[in-house]
Formats: structure tokens, sequence, C-alpha cells
């Protein structure tokens, strides 16, 4: 068993071991799984750092079904290593939040060990239907976390949540079937372009993707692709799904819409957004912090690993559109957010807003612009989790999230406020912290793209000012000025849990901020192969 | 004597043979002294069905006369119906040991059993009737078992009135299929309608075929199910909701493969219509599912859909594995539903019924029989990796590879769209009884618990909770149901 089987395996056994351990004992095996897969993730984000490369590592398979020709494989590149990283800090940071968990304990754990499972499962899954199982198991866990250990009208929102996700990918099941039904019994030839062979070929074993290439001459190189879900053998059969007709449009269109369907809604991009105010408003604070750091970034994920290898012709069709449809998640989410008077609300429109710079600079075509979607991606899990920790801290307190409930916070609670004022500052994509990098790139990319993009790149621009003004306005509501609510003045600071909580999650905004060499190294290869797919498919 | 053998080889039926023997063993035991003679009649049955099971697994392929065709589907069905026999007389050991009914309900269990077998071999149209009936005399018993309660009175007296409509109906049929050909086997009036028959024997078999979608509840003869459903013990759901839809499904396999032959009706059209009807059913399901306020009534238009999906998968026929892609769904579909009902029979003991408002709240009473609820719940909305998930795989998969593949078969592949989406829309009305069961705070705060479990329902839920998530993750199930036929 490889490390990244291990990071499925382990968290499903150490939930299994929740229901026979001391109630107490939980929290700490939900920490050790999470542990294991930060250390997992930091280790292959660590290679590639060191080893830039485009190629799948830690590639790993154990066989599933002969019939269909699926099975657990497992293997990241800097993407996927990335989005591992970010799946075991923030469970980490979660449950470190719901330390103090009181009802039911080893349930809600145990619960936290499976989403865990299920999104290292979706991170690092290269088979589709394993992809497809991991991505749809996420729902089974959450389902309770929402709907059982959260707010006042949590059964709504977990319904609500549970078949707005439902329904946004059952198409992607249909998409799985028409894929397997167009290939061959006995597999097909295709020819490799050029740039996969160059990021992927492994030229000592003569193979490409464990299937045997003929390297030795100089014209195009084919290779044989069996029938199955490997969904690198997916990615080299695009032309195919291109031909292949699926009740009237082509099977590739139909497969992007539905990639893009379930994707949309997860990340969630406007106007599918709508069941996440609910979701995270309901949720629990440490729930909360797992759906903005991790849950939204699968559907960022979804379309990098998926949607555009698979489907690049019809990506490339649709990507001024959804360029268009980043932007407007940009700037509505931005303007609906100025607007909020909860605090969770207002960080959730801000998600919607943060998330689309992840559509926009994928789908802008440039390798700045898709590098900078994934720091996007990566960065956002730190603010969004920070921010969602310090609602959690007052809510705690004050057992209200009103903006206008809290003034002056930063007398009875000067270590909160510094926190909230670096998070803020960070979510605003001040530079020098961890949300520059990545918005920086994307406008970057977007200027030097072509078509409407140096538009759209512009008009985003407009959203600096605008999270500026909603962050630091509510900064200002709710920490400074005078203190407003005079029995708020008895507030204890952060206790020492809420610290452990916080302050990796404030450091590391400095760090990759200050830093983002080896993230950005990381990921820039890999980013520039989905690019490359993506422009191979333009006509 | 060596006629008679000729004419009913007794080495085909073994396995029917041997419920039968069960079924006599049970009223037997019922006349014998002692006051805890009742409660040896679910094990005595639950043997029974694993020496039929175990007689099953190795039994030879033949025809007896043409009554009877133990082919692919009948072995298959075979190995579905008796694990499942047992598995609900094992629950009714646990859930009614308070029942002073002594034998009567297990007798009725695998009577049931019995006509499932009968129906899923048959190979004409008397031993096809003959069977029904045997599944709904005993069925009707089921439902209204419950001394002195007037729903459960109700309910049976819809199920005898509605189901003696539709066997009258389905009789009328095959009189007029039987005056048109000659013929009552099925492959003699394929063969009959091979060289063209009247429009009027068109309609008989339409009409013969309404008993068959009865049974697998299809719109529009499905209207009686939620009603029996609601008035029933769960248990007796668990009966009526499972063995006879696969007992429907395997006859219906069998009669579309042998008594409508092209010339009676272009292939296409066939499946078109059969693709059109389940894609009915299951969209009506799913709506209508929203606005009910009774778990029971819930699992009865869940039913409705399951049943549809099957007869989508049978629209496929004949490809290759469309047969086990049906057997594999019945599979999933009863482990799970009959998981369910024994958590609400467990509930509705302790909470007195089956609307949402009286399951609210039911964690606190028993926790891990509601938790267990919501995972065979989550597995009929075919959440992977539960095994719903595959068995709506397979049946998916069979409407897709039949119409990506030609146009003239498009609509199977819409229907299968539809499918999916009837899918994210019941998920909503699983939900409800989730949130009622588990969100939910009770009504009345009480501080008495639900009772003990008795260990053979405990026994009952493992093996549906065993089979609910290790069927999801099986994905070689489908291939080797297939290599089985």
């Amino acid at each position: 068993m490889g490390p990244l089987t291990a990071c499925i395996v382990a968290p499903l056994a150490l939930a299994a071991a929740t229901s026979v351990a001391p109630p107490r004992a939980a929290r700490w095996l939900a920490l050790l799984g999470a542990l294991l897969t930060l250390l997992v993730g930091g280790m292959a984000i660590a290679d590639f750092a060191a080893r830039p490369g485009a190629d799948f590592r830690f590639v790993d398979s154990t066989p599933w079904s002969t019939a269909f020709g699926a099975s657990f494989t497992f293997g990241v590149d800097g993407i996927g290593a990335a989005m591992l990283c970010l799946s075991g800090l923030i469970t980490a940071i979660a449950t470190i939040a719901a330390w103090q968990q009181d009802k039911w304990p080893r349930v809600y754990h145990a619960l936290v060990l499976v989403l865990l499972a299920a999104m290292n499962g979706v991170f690092t899954s290269l088979d589709l239907l394993l992809f497809y199982v991991s991505w749809e198991m996420v729902l089974l866990p959450m389902l309770p976390l929402v709907g059982v250990f959260g707010g006042e009208q949590r059964r709504y929102a977990a319904m609500k949540f549970f078949v707005y996700t439902l329904a946004g990918s059952v198409l992607m099941l249909a998409m799985l079937i028409a894929l397997w039904n167009a290939t061959p019994r006995e597999g097909r030839s295709v020819v490799v372009p050029h740039h996969v062979v160059a990021a992927h070929a492994d030229a000592s074993h003569g193979t490409l993707h464990g299937l045997p290439i003929d390297l030795g001459h100089d014209g195009p190189k084919q290779v044989h692709v069996p029938r199955g879900f490997d969904l690198r053998h997916l990615a080299l059969q695009a032309e195919h799904w291109q031909g292949a007709n699926f009740l009237g449009v082509t099977l590739a269109a139909f497969g992007f819409f539905a990639v893009l369907l379930a994707c949309l809604v997860k990340i969630p991009a406007i106007p599918l957004h709508t069941w996440l105010p609910h979701a995270h408003v309901q949720a629990p604070t440490a729930v909360s912090v797992l759906l903005a750091g991790v849950l939204l970034k699968l559907g960022v994920y979804g379309l990098y690993r998926i949607g555009v290898p698979l489907f690049p012709q019809a990506a490339a069709a649709w990507a001024p559109a959804l360029g268009g449809l980043g932007l407007a998640g940009i700037l509505w989410g931005a303007w609906a957010a100025l607007g909020q008077r909860d605090l969770k609300r207002l960080v959730a429109y801000s998600s919607v807003s943060h998330m689309g710079f992840c559509l926009l600079g994928l789908f802008s075509g440039t390798v700045a612009g898709a590098t900078g979607g994934m720091v996007q991606a990566f960065t956002h899990g730190l603010s969004s989790g920070l921010l969602f920790l310090l609602v959690g801290v007052v809510y705690d307190r004050a057992h209200h999230r009103r903006v206008d409930g809290f003034g002056g916070l930063a007398r009875p609670m000067p270590q909160f406020a510094w926190i909230l004022l670096l998070g803020a500052m960070a979510g605003a994509g001040l530079p020098a912290l961890a949300g520059f990098p990545g918005e920086f790139l994307v406008l970057g990319g977007a200027f030097t793209a072509t078509g409407s993009f140096p538009w759209l790149g512009a008009l985003a621009t407009l959203s600096v000012v605008l999270s500026a003004a909603y962050l630091l306005w509510t900064l200002l509501r709710v920490a400074y000025g005078p203190l407003r609510h005079p029995e708020q003045a008895a507030f204890p600071d952060l206790d020492g849990r809420e610290r452990l909580a916080a302050w990796p999650l404030a450091v590391l905004l400095v760090v990759v901020g200050l830093w983002p060499g080896p993230l950005v190294d990381a990921l820039r290869p890999a980013c520039e192969l989905v690019v490359q797919t993506l422009q191979g498919g333009r006509p | 004597m060596i006629a008679f053998a000729e004419a009913f080889p007794l080495a085909l039926v073994r396995p029917e043979a041997a419920l039968c023997v069960g079924l006599f063993a049970i009223l037997a035991s019922d006349l014998g002294p002692g006051a805890d003679r009742r409660r040896a009649g679910p094990w005595l049955g639950i043997a029974a069905a694993l020496v039929a099971f175990l007689l099953a697994l190795d039994a030879p392929s033949g025809a007896v006369g043409t009554m009877l065709a133990i082919d692919g589907p009948a072995r298959l069905a075979r190995l579905l119906i008796l694990p499942l026999v047992a598995l609900l007389l094992l629950a009714g050991a646990g859930e009614r040991r308070h029942g002073t009914d002594s034998g009567a309900w297990s007798t009725a269990v695998v009577g049931v059993g019995l006509g499932a077998l009968v129906t899923a071999a048959s190979a004409n149209f008397v031993s096809a009737w003959l069977g029904l009936e045997m599944l709904a005399l005993a069925g009707y018993s089921l439902v209204a078992f419950r001394g002195g309660d007037r729903r459960a009175a109700e309910a049976g007296m819809k199920f005898v009135l509605f189901g003696g409509v539709v066997s009258g109906v389905m009789l009328f049929g095959i009189s007029h299929v039987y005056g048109a050909t000659g013929h009552l086997d099925f492959a003699g009036i394929g063969q009959a309608f091979a060289n063209g028959a009247p429009t009027a024997a068109g309609v008989g078999l339409l009409l013969a075929g309404v008993g068959v979608a009865y049974k697998l509840t299809l719109v529009p003869v499905h209207f009686y199910a939620p009603d029996v459903y609601q008035g029933s013990p769960p248990l007796g759901v668990a009966v009526v909701s499972t063995l006879p839809k696969i007992a429907a499904a395997t006859a219906l396999v069998r009669f579309l493969s042998m008594a409508v032959p092209a010339p009676l009706v272009d292939h296409a059209t066939l499946a078109s219509a059969i693709a059109v009807l389940a894609a009915a059913s299951m969209l009506f399901a799913s709506f209508t599912a929203l606005v009910q306020r009774d778990a029971k009534r819930i699992i009865a238009f869940s039913g409705i859909g399951h049943g549809a999906a099957v007869v989508l998968a049978t629209a496929c026929l004949p490809a290759r594995d469309a047969a086990a892609a049906a057997g594999f769904y019945l599979l999933t579909y009863v482990g799970s539903n009959v998981g369910a009902l024994v958590c609400l029979s467990v509930l509705e003991r302790a909470t007195g019924g089956s609307g949402l408002q009286a399951l609210a709240g039911s964690w606190r009473r028993h926790p891990v029989v509601s938790g267990l609820l919501c995972l065979f719940l989550l597995s009929l909305a075919g959440v992977p990796p539960l095994a719903g998930f595959l068995g709506k795989w397979g049946v998916l998969q069979q409407a897709f590879a039949a119409g990506l593949g030609s146009a003239t078969y498009a609509t199977l592949a819409t229907a299968a769209l539809l499918f999916l989406l009837a899918t994210a829309v019941s998920a909503w009305s699983y939900l409800l009884v989730v949130r009622a069961v588990v969100f939910a705070e009770p009504a009345t705060p009480s501080a008495a618990g639900g009772g003990t479990v008795p260990f053979a329902t405990k026994l009952a839920l493992a093996i549906a909770a065993v089979a609910t998530v290790g069927l999801g993750l099986w994905l070689d199930g489908l291939a080797v149901l297939a290599k089985a036929m």
C-alpha cells in the first residue's frame, strides 16, 4: 500500500476505530488522520517543488473490477499534491476547532474522517469511476455533519445542500457510462500529442501512463489504450469523444457539460451558488471551515483534472463564456457580501467572489492564469478557513453573528483582532499576503489572453476594491471603534485551542504571501499541461 | 410411474420442493404441543429456504413440460428469492416474537416465496397465473396481519379488491390470446404470432401484461401500493414489495423473449414503449413522493420507481447482460428495502406509527437503528458507494449501450437520462424520512427508551447492512450474475 492509498484507507480505518475508542479519544484519531494526509501531501508538494514536472507521482494501483476496467489507482501531479496538502491541513485545523465537541464526539469525528477519506479520494484518484464515487461520497458525511450538528435551520440546509449537489452531479454518471460504452471492447490505438509525450512518457521503461509506447522513432507516437476508466487513458482519447454522438450532440459536449454542471455547483459559480449561504450559516464552525477550505476546491479541481483534459475542444469552445461566468461570480459575490448582515453569510459570499478567480484564470487559457487559479484555490482555503474560524470565535462568545452586534472587540480581544486583520487583508488580496499571488497571476493571465479576457480581467480588478471594502469595513465595525456593547468588554481573548487552530493558518498566509515560490513551482508544470491541452482544443 | 417422472422431472424443481416441504413442516409444527412451538415456524422456514438455496446453487437447466422453464433467469431468480425468504423470516422471528399467530405468518411468507419461484419459472400463462395468485393470496394475509387494526384490515381489503380485479383482467386477456392462437405456453404463442395474428390477440397480450405490471407497481397500475403499504405492518410491506417484483420481472423477461415475436411488434417500438412506460413511472413516483408525509408511503413510491428501473433494464433485452442488470438491480434493491422496512418495524413499535411526525426524533430511542435506516434510504437513493448506486449503474449502462448505439433506440437513452433526473428528485423524499428520524427532536420528549431490539432483528439488520455496503463496491457482481445465467 503506497502513501496515497494510505490517505484513503487510514482515515476509513480510523473512522471505524472511533466506534471502539473512548469518546474523548475520537478527536485524536481524527487529528491523526488529518496529519497523516498533511504529511503525505507535504511530502508530495516538496517533491514537485524540488523536481518540477507535470507527471503523476506516487502512482499506486489496486485492481477493482476486471469487467469494467476500473481500479483503485491513486496518483498526484502538482495540483493533486497541493489539494491533498490543503485537505489534510484544513481537516487538522477543523478538528482542533471542534476539539470540545461534546455532542456525540465519536460520531462527529468518525464522520469527519469519512469526509477526509472521500476528499482525499477525489484529489488523488486517477480512475474516473473512483473519482465519481469519492465525489458523491463526500455528501454522505456532510449530510449529518450539517443536519445533526448544525444550527437552527440545519435540517433544511443539509437537505438542500445534499440534493442540490447530488442533482448537479447525476449527469456525470451518464457521462461515465457513455464514455465506457463509446470505447470498443478491445480498446483502441491513439496518437499521443507531442506535449503529452514530453510531459509523461517514461523513456527508461518505454511506457506512457503504464502503457507500452515506442519512443524510438521520430514520427507520431501511438499507444494502445484499453477499455476502462483510467483518467489518463480517457484523456488520450479526447478526439474520439469529440467524434462520438450522444443524443444529437457530441459526446465531448455532453461530457463537458456534465462535468461543468457538477463542478459549478460545488465551486459554487453563480447562478448555482444558492445552496452555499444556507449550508455555511447552518453548519457548525468546523464544518464551515471544511466546506470553504476544501469542499469548494473540489469543483475547481474537477475542471482541471476531468473537464479540460478529457474534453479540450468543448472546454475551449465554452472558455469565453466561462471566463465571463467567473467574472460574474467575482463581482456578484463581492457585491452581495457588501450587503450581508450575518458574518458567516458575508464570508460565504466572499467565497463565491474569490472562487470566481479560479474559473477566470483557468479559462483564460494562459499558464499564468491557470496556475493563478490553482494558487487562488489553495490560498482561499487558508484565508476563508481562518475567517470562518474567527467568526466561530465571536459566535461562541456572543451567540450571534450580526455584524452590527459587535464593535471595538480589539480592546478585550487584541490577538483576535490582529488575526482578523491579517485574514481580512489576505482575503482582500493585499500584497505580501497569501491572497495576492493567486489573484495577481489570474489578472496577469487574463490581460495577456486573447479575445475578451483582457476586458474581463480589467473588470475583475474592481473586485479588489469591493473586497477591500466589505472586508475592511466589517473589520472596522467588528474590531475597532468604541466598544458598543458593554457586555463584550468581558469577552476573553483567544484561548489556547483557538490559538492553535488560528495561528498555523495566519502564519501560512504570511509565508505563502511572501514566498509563494514552492507552491507555484509545484503547480506550474501541471497547469501548463492543462493549458496546452486547452489550447490544443482550439479550432 | 416412469411416465410421471418424464412429464414431471423432480430433479429440476428440487429447490421448489424443498421450500414446499418447509411450508408443510411449519404447519405441522404448529399442531405439536408446547408453548414455544410458534417459535419454531420461522426457523423451520429459514432452514428450508437455505436448503433450497444450496440445491439451487448447482441446479440443472431444463423444462417441466410447457409449464416451467428452469433457464438462466429462473435460476438467477431462485438465488435472489430464497435468501430473501430466509432474511424476511429472520426479521419476522425477531419482530413478531410477541405475535399470537403461531406459524401462520411464517407459512404466509414461505407461501409468497413459493409463488414467486413458480411465477419466476413459468413458461405458460397457466403456471404464471397460478404463481401470481399464490403470491397474491399469501400476500393479502400478510398485509392485513395485525389483528384488530382497522388500517391493516383496510389495507388488506384494498389489496384483495384491486388484486382480484387485476387478476380478472389478466385472465380475460389470456382467454383472448388462447382464443386467437390456441396456445397458453409462451413458446407456442410466440410461434402463432410469428405467422400473423389478429389485433385482438395483441390486445389480449397487453391485458395479460397488466398482471405483471401490477406486481411491478408500474404506472398506471401502481395506485394500490401507497395505500396498501401505509396500512400494512412494515414486515408485510417488506414481503409484498420485494418477492413479487423479482417474480414478475423474471416472468416479464421470459415473456418478452418468448411470446413477443418481431412480426407482431417491431423490436425498437416495443423497447421504446417499455422505456417510456418505465420513465413515466419513475418520474411520477419521484415527484409524487415529495409530498408524502408517511415513511411507508415514501417506501411505496420508492418501490414504484425501483420497479420501473427494472422494467427499463428489460427494455434493453435481448442485449447481453440486460437480464443480469435487472437481477443485480433487484438484489441491491431488496437488500436495502428490506433493511429499511425492518428498521421501520422497530421504530414503529417504539413510536406507534410510521408517519413522519410520529417518527420525529426516533434517534433518541434507537440511535443505531435510526442510523441504519438512513444508510438504507441513502442506498435506495442511489448514493455511491452504497449498493443502490451499483444497481443503477448496471441498468443505466444497458440503457445507454442500447440507446446510444442506434438512433432508433434513442428513447432508451432519453429514458436513462430521465431516470437520473428522477434519482435526483427522489433523493429529497428519502431525506424527508432522514430528517424526521435523525435530524428532528421528538415531539413529546420522553425519557422512556424504545425497548430492546431482539437478536434475530439485529442479525437481519446486520445482513442487510453488509449487503448494502458490500454490494456497492462489488463492481464485478454484474459480470458474475451475467455468467451465472
